[in-house]
């Protein structure tokens, strides 16, 4: 049994029958100690999440600057935000970086437990916490360096045009800087996911290769039809928590390019913070987070549908 | 058999190349970083691009700890420490209970309060910084330890991680216990807890980081300079006129450091220990 | 008996001395962090402190970008704050919340307000923002105005002669800079000119210098809006700043990002956004100060004698401050070391301290300010007005998108001025 709840059994039973235990939930006294376990987080999440967006909501029925009364205006935020290009155009920008970003920080960081479980490298650990490094750096510091080396005169377009002989404007091209940001996300969030896979790889009972190798399958036949569903579960972690995290993503555009160039990577999250604490439109702000959960809670409901709440074995 | 041999070499040596390529490129921005905290301030940005300093700045460190005597780096770092320990700790108290109790138990509306603690992942701190604000302010709290500590502590995510791993677990060593008598906080702690151990260290490392380098919520709500905390210090060498980046980056250098080592440690453990989470049979 | 009650006088007198020594006077003033003055300014807490030893202050340094959100949200989050500091363009919004109480003349030592105004050099407080509505506010702390900066090593090696050949106007600001633009393998490594390629507040200040030397009044709102309609001096302004960029070449955004910077490094030959406090900024960077001459800004041919935006900072009492005499006291002690300042580069417009001293040695500042008189303080009179609104941010938002339309996305200047017109008139609907 592994971290992220995948088992031997799991992995048997899967293709034949289900093997979920009925969910008889009973009101015993015993099973009552659930709630025991469950209530601190239940207080304290509603008190300091719950409650604080409860608030942000009922505030995008209003127009705020923090300083003046708030002045209740209905569903005018709304409207205007459904016709308002910027929105729109912040929307479909984190579509886009979240959708590039997941997939290559998933395929890559797939690639790289594999590679790193192999039994033909040795240091393995070493390996592994080269590429978890950027994950610990400060957003700050990645910012300063790597806008440093994206700039027309650094390191980037120097080696390019030395090598492709031409190079983009990475920062104040509208069509290179998304790519540029998507790029330094990749570099400093590929190794938190790495790891997520790395313990999913690592508990697969090599009795399955085994079995494979003696069955006639190589390599490719392996990972088709072995690695691959008993990482279901990491996968799933993986994925649902990447589409997440990219899609609220906030400081790397703001670090890097303030949104720019001409709002080419002004993605949802900095958005919102825009339109509260840089131009004091906070109940629009508050309207624009509305529209950011419900795509949220969309997106939950589908996978919630598709992984079957994302636990096999449930 | 030979041609076998040679092959597994042949693998072998691209692995490593293709590793020793992934290294260069996922070091080389840190060792930018890192030479970069040396130079001069004028050569930190200079054409053409020095990769070397051309003079080498052995100051910015000590700069760092001497020149800005409003800044006081040491304790900041403290301040850090002490928020990101006690955050991770009430983390794990919230993650571990928390999922423990909607994996092991069934009890009416399981699910829908799993779901109602998975949906708050999706509420972002853009969004929910003024009302928290407010709401600190009202508990008192603001300006202090607790005001950071409490909401950076909350995470859906390894409730979520939490519960995978629990379900995992098999329930006969609970049943055991139950039927030789044991009370269920004490399955929890003497049982639980430790089957889980792994799967709390790779949470510790995970929420270790986010809430060393978060930096919205503590720059709103902390003002007092003496419990600021190491990513505020090292945004506030933003100058309006002027950033000292050598100085700037040479903190980055050591704002990271405790995060490496802490990987370091922890991987050891974590490497081991999933592999020997032998719950088979 | 006796001893019961001895004892027990004893223990109130105790707790009473407690209270009374506990219950010192706390004063929080939120400021900016710069590393050359924040030693000035804590020396101004110290002064306040031993002229007041029943009050301590918490003077909170923040990084400058921040200040404003920070303070904004202690006052919606009803906070502990006494004073706090706004620049020009930050102010407007303040005032019309409510957020700050207008001068008390007893705190300076004066009979009346005028006594107080009288103080600083005519109309600094109004450029400096802290006039609203008829009443005076805040306490100048900072009026700068930008001019234009050259590097005259430069000038040289391009065979241009410094004393002569400075651009006067928008026209031969061109033609200089394009004899100082380097390239070099197809890349600008060197701009003519530049301005910040992020920040929309640096462009916004420049291009309304301009059009307000073409004759739009982009100093109040009324005139912002009503300058929608002049939409061929709206374009004659854009086209001349974002030519720089797309007709002409001497500004690469790509190169820096910021223009103090890359001035001071040595990447761009001119740049607009510097005032006296330049000086000693520049002397972090490896351009030399011999090599570099401030001029004023280059105006229109029939256009408005109008120079670079004025600005400044004004401190407030907020009107939440539970000692509000005593807050502007502490607020004078810190606008009261103008000479510390100047000796930075940084001015503060006094004329005399409360207690009658002259505050700004005018002689110090010329010392201490290279091209004082020669240029800064002409142009100190002739400055642009930054514009005072509660929408301020929103406007210099829609004029930033206008300019980063045509620079960055090869808009036509006329659809990004038709666009700017549209979006400004629903800012302010």
């Amino acid at each position: 049994m592994n971290v992220l709840g995948v088992g031997s059994e799991d992995v048997l039973f899967l293709e034949g029958r289900k093997r979920m235990p009925k969910a008889s939930y009973s009101v015993t006294r015993l099973q009552r100690h659930g709630y025991v376990f469950i209530l601190p987080t239940l207080i304290f999440f509603s008190i300091f999440l719950v409650y604080p967006m409860i608030s942000a909501f009922r505030l995008s029925f209003f127009d705020w600057n923090l300083l003046k009364p708030k002045v209740y205006i209905g569903l005018k935020n709304f409207l205007t935000m459904v016709k308002d290009a910027r929105t729109i155009n912040s929307y479909v920008r984190t579509l886009h970086f979240s959708g590039i970003s997941v997939a290559a920080i998933n395929i890559l960081a797939f690639i790289f437990a594999i590679m790193f479980s192999s039994r033909l490298i040795r240091w393995k650990n070493i390996w592994q916490s080269l590429i978890f490094l950027p994950v610990v750096l400060s957003i700050v510091a990645v910012g300063v360096v790597w806008e440093f080396m994206y700039q027309s005169t650094g390191i980037i377009p120097v080696v390019l045009r030395k090598i492709l002989g031409a190079s983009p404007v990475w920062l104040t091209n509208t069509k290179a800087a998304p790519y540029a940001i998507i790029i330094t996300y990749v570099w400093k969030s590929v190794g938190y996911y790495m790891v997520i896979y790395i313990a999913g790889l690592l508990d697969v009972p090599s009795s399955f290769y085994e079995a494979a190798r003696i069955d006639g399958a190589g390599f490719w036949g392996q990972l088709l039809y072995i690695t691959i569903p008993s990482l279901k579960n990491s996968i799933a972690l993986a994925v649902v928590s990447c589409v997440i995290f990219t899609f609220g993503q906030f400081s790397i555009q703001f670090v890097i390019t303030q949104g720019g160039p001409s709002r080419s990577t002004e993605i949802l999250a900095l958005l919102i913070y825009r339109q509260a604490f840089e131009l004091s439109k906070f109940g629009y702000s508050a309207a624009i987070s509305v529209l950011f959960f419900l795509t949220m809670l969309i997106f939950s409901l589908i996978q919630l549908r598709l992984f079957k709440s994302g636990a096999v074995g449930a | 058999m030979i041609s076998y041999r040679l092959k597994e070499n042949i693998q072998r040596a691209i692995l490593y190349l293709i590793i020793a390529i992934l290294a260069l490129l996922f070091l080389f921005p840190f060792f930018w970083m890192v030479l970069s905290s040396f130079k001069l301030n004028k050569d930190v940005l200079a054409i053409p691009i020095r990769f070397f300093p051309s003079q080498w700045n052995w100051m910015s460190y000590l700069n760092v700890f001497t020149k800005f005597p409003d800044f006081n780096f040491p304790r900041f770092i403290l301040n850090s420490v002490i928020v990101t320990t006690l955050a991770v700790l009430l983390c794990l108290f919230f993650s571990a209970t928390a999922g423990y109790g909607f994996a092991k138990y069934r009890f009416k509306g399981n699910n829908a309060l799993f779901t109602f603690v998975l949906a708050t992942i999706m509420i972002t701190f853009e969004a929910i910084v003024v009302p928290l604000y407010i709401l600190v302010r009202q508990m008192g709290i603001q300006n202090s330890y607790w005001g950071l500590i409490i909401p950076e502590s909350l995470t859906a995510f390894g409730v979520f991680m939490m519960r995978q791993f629990f379900y995992a677990i098999p329930d006969d060593f609970i049943e055991s216990a139950r039927i030789d008598g044991a009370n269920e906080y004490v399955i929890f702690a003497r049982i639980g807890l430790p089957m889980a151990k792994t799967a709390l260290l790779a949470l510790v490392i995970f929420h270790a980081q986010w809430v060393w380098n978060l930096l919205l919520w503590p720059m709103i709500l902390i003002s007092d300079p003496d419990k600021r905390v190491l990513p505020q210090g090292i945004a506030l060498f933003k100058g309006g006129y002027n950033t000292p980046y050598p100085e700037q980056l040479a903190v980055s250098v050591i704002a990271c450091l405790p995060l490496v080592l802490l990987y370091i440690f922890l991987s050891k453990y974590f490497v081991q220990g999933i592999t020997m989470t032998g719950l088979k049979g | 008996m006796a001893r019961k009650v001895l004892l027990i006088a004893l223990v109130v007198l105790l707790v009473v001395t407690f209270t009374v020594a506990a219950a010192k006077k706390k004063l929080i003033a939120y400021h900016w962090t710069e590393t050359v003055y924040d030693p000035i300014n804590m020396r101004a807490v110290t002064m306040f402190e031993a002229k007041h030893p029943d009050v301590e202050v918490k003077l909170l340094l923040l990084p400058d970008a921040d200040r404003p959100n920070i303070i904004r949200t202690v006052i919606a989050a009803k906070g502990s704050i006494d004073t706090f500091a706004l620049d020009n363009g930050q102010s407007a919004e303040f005032f019309a919340g409510g957020a700050m109480i207008p001068i008390i003349p007893k705190a300076f030592g004066k009979a009346t307000v005028k006594d107080v105004v009288n103080m600083w050099t005519p109309g600094a407080i109004e450029t400096c923002g802290g006039f609203w509505e008829g009443q005076y506010y805040g306490i100048p702390y900072e009026l700068s105005d930008y001019v234009a900066w050259i590097n005259t090593a430069f000038m040289k090696e391009a065979g241009l002669n410094p004393a002569t050949d400075k651009p006067k106007n928008w026209d031969s600001f061109v033609t200089v800079s394009k004899k100082l633009v380097k390239q070099q393998g197809g890349v600008t490594v060197r701009n003519g000119f530049m301005c910040n390629s992020k920040a929309a507040v640096f462009n916004f200040l420049v291009i309304s210098a301009m059009m307000e030397q073409l004759g739009l009044d982009w100093g109040s709102e009324k005139g912002f809006i009503a300058s929608m309609d002049d939409t061929d001096m709206l374009t004659k302004g854009l086209a001349t700043y974002t030519d720089f960029v797309v007709k002409h070449k001497i500004w690469d955004p790509a190169l820096a990002e910021n223009d103090r910077e890359g001035f001071g490094n040595g990447k761009s030959a001119m740049f607009l956004t510097g005032g006296t406090w330049y000086w000693g900024v520049l002397d972090t960077y490896s351009v030399k100060r011999k090599d570099v001459e401030p001029f004023p800004y280059p105006r229109f041919p029939g256009g408005k004698d109008i120079g670079g935006m004025g600005y400044g900072y004004c401190l407030y009492v907020s009107s939440l401050s539970k000692n509000p005499e005593l807050a502007f006291e502490f607020i004078d002690t810190m606008a009261s070391q103008p000479n510390e300042f100047i000796k930075q580069g940084y001015h503060q417009p006094r004329v005399k301290l409360s207690n009658g001293a002259q505050a700004l040695d005018p002689k110090l500042a010329a010392a201490s300010i290279p091209y004082y008189n020669q240029v800064f303080k002409g142009e100190l009179a002739k400055t642009a007005v930054w514009l005072t609104s509660t929408k301020e941010k929103q406007a210099e938002d829609a004029v930033w998108a206008a300019i980063s339309r045509v620079i960055y996305e090869n808009n036509s200047v006329e659809d990004s001025v038709a666009q700017l017109e549209q979006e400004v008139r629903s800012i302010f609907e």
